[in-house]
């Protein structure tokens, strides 16, 4: 027995450590290609072409661009604070790395002649969720320091911006993310991609997203505010704060932010897949696939619901303005978080009846936004938009002077 | 177990990769740039125009109380996953939730169960007593307008 679990041990902690040195070139890699693929986005949104010189389609510019931030000069500005001013995007960089380690990316691998499946994934936490929610705040520290480090106005600002924009939008996070705990009564995500790889009426795959809509779209919303995405991210508005928190900060060290934000990213993209969108699943399969193709084929799949994802945040940033502090704020603590708790609750409720989780789940959280909109259109309560304490627009001061 | 142990292994080895890689990518670019700086170089960036006073000074509160009412939501809902799984288990698998019950012998759970006390009632008065504090905490930050930036 002592021998099997010694073997076993080994085995699965060796197929960890290739997995990790196989997954961390792939998304550093990924994070490169996703700034070229960023700025192509914006090029194509805007009529424009791109990076098209370095190499074929300029798909060397990231390898162009890794070079030039390591050849740049890297000095301090004079009044900022030295050790913190160095820990800040080492900080930002690293913890968004640490996210990577809980993310089931393929699901398991059964080799001909062993006893169990090898788990394809770097770290199967009993609390990957909990892990997760810690790693994610702890991403402020980097842009907390870099912000009061540089000694800078507009980093100061950026800095306070963004701790209080993160901080806000964790607690929406989490609360959407019991929902599908709840649901679920899982707290390991590859769990939870099981959980989903059944078909209803042999088409359909039992993903999360047909039963939690809303609280989808408030995860989706608050990571987009945790990776300081466009529309939320005030942190390093150009017009209003120069480059916010990193004003002052240049070569490899301004491109560890950088670095930090597109690994955020991915992460959290990979994190809304594996508890809406079915991780690794292959639609159209009812199975798991255990053979090295089908790990591969899954691994496909993850990627390329990462990618989509990725694409979408590309997307909003060149839709939608950005959100002024006030309209920020309050959509977190007035909107998404009333909403989200009680989207929790009304879970809760359906779990301690013993009501099955079907079609119920979706009805239960269409009800919460129903009831919530006739409460904001009765009581009048100001959640977005034009707030009451302000002057009617039809009674402002005109202007004098100009013409109209 | 063994999966468990391997687990947190892992994730030690990522951290120690990940130090490495970020303090090789500082080091590398302070080796290989060019040093020319100078007073004006570094100077402090303020659009321009000569700087004035210094950063470090007293800002709005607001970002202060934002950051305490953080702390007691983020402990809610951290309290509130583990409390999930449970919940999840004594509504769909009572037998189960005894026994997993049973194995904290040395807490007062123990007695608890012993009484037939601890089922999903217990646990839905318990989640009902907890988010209610915190809901009446919650209207009343709404009164005061912690929540009003304008």
């Amino acid at each position: 027995m002592v021998d099997w679990l010694v073997i076993q041990f080994h085995t699965q902690l060796g197929f960890s450590i290739v997995l990790l040195l196989v997954v961390i070139p792939a998304v550093l890699t990924g994070v490169g290609y996703s700034t070229y693929f960023e700025r192509k986005v914006s090029a194509w949104l805007q009529d424009r072409h791109g990076p098209n010189r370095a190499g074929p389609l300029g798909l060397l510019q990231p390898v162009a661009d890794g070079v030039k931030f390591l050849l740049k000069e890297d000095f301090m500005p004079a009044g900022a604070d030295r050790p913190l001013y160095i820990l800040a995007p080492m900080l930002s960089m690293g913890i968004a790395m640490l996210g990577l380690a809980v993310i089931p990316w393929g699901g398991s691998y059964q080799p001909a002649g062993l006893a169990e499946p090898l788990q394809v994934q770097v770290a199967g936490l009993d609390i990957g969720l909990l892990y997760l929610l810690a790693v994610g705040a702890l991403g402020v520290y980097g842009v907390v320091l870099a912000g009061w480090s540089s000694n800078n106005k507009y980093a100061f600002y950026g800095g306070l911006r963004a701790a209080a924009q993160m901080v806000s939008y964790e607690i929406p996070l989490g609360l959407s993310i019991l929902v599908i705990v709840l649901a679920s009564g899982q707290l390991r995500l590859e769990n939870i991609v099981e959980q989903q790889t059944a078909l209803w009426w042999g088409f359909l795959p039992q993903w999360n997203i047909f039963l939690h809509p809303v609280s989808f779209i408030i995860m989706f919303t608050c990571v987009l505010a945790e990776t300081n995405r466009a529309p939320f991210d005030l942190a390093e508005c150009e017009q209003e704060l120069v480059g916010g928190f990193h004003t002052e900060y240049n070569a490899m060290k301004w491109a560890m932010f950088f670095l930090g934000e597109y690994t955020h990213m991915i992460v959290g993209s990979a994190f809304m897949v594996c508890l809406f969108f079915g991780g690794w699943h292959v639609p159209g399969l009812a199975a798991e696939q255990t053979t090295l193709w089908g790990v591969l084929l899954q691994l496909a799949v993850m990627g390329a619901k990462i990618s989509i994802f990725i694409f979408v945040f590309m997307w909003i940033r060149w839709t939608l303005p950005r959100f002024r502090f006030d309209q920020l704020m309050r959509l977190c603590w007035k909107g998404l978080l009333p909403v989200s708790l009680a989207l929790a609750l009304v879970v809760v409720v359906e779990l301690f009846f013993n009501v099955p989780r079907s079609y119920w789940s979706l009805i239960g959280e269409v009800g919460v936004v129903a009831v919530a909109l006739v409460a904001v259109s009765l009581f009048r309560i100001p959640v977005t938009g034009r707030q009451w304490y302000l002057p009617d627009l039809d009674n402002r001061t005109p202007l004098r002077g100009g013409s109209v | 177990m063994v999966f468990l142990a391997t687990g947190y292994q892992m994730v030690g080895v990522l951290i120690a990769i990940t130090l490495v890689m970020v303090v090789v990518m500082v080091l590398l670019n302070h080796f290989l740039s060019p040093k020319r700086t100078g007073a004006i170089k570094e100077s402090t960036y303020e659009s321009g125009v000569p700087v004035v006073g210094s950063a470090r000074r007293r800002f709005n509160v607001k970002f202060y109380i934002v950051a305490m009412i953080f702390l007691l939501f983020d402990v809610e809902v951290v309290i509130l996953w583990p409390w999930a799984t449970l919940f999840h288990q004594a509504t769909t698998q009572p037998e189960q939730f005894s026994k997993t019950a049973m194995t904290v012998q040395d807490s007062p759970v123990w007695a608890m169960v012993q009484q037939g006390a601890v089922g999903k009632e217990f646990l839905l008065i318990t989640l009902a007593i907890f988010i209610g504090v915190l809901l009446i905490g919650f209207i009343y930050e709404w009164k005061r307008g912690v929540f009003r930036w304008s």
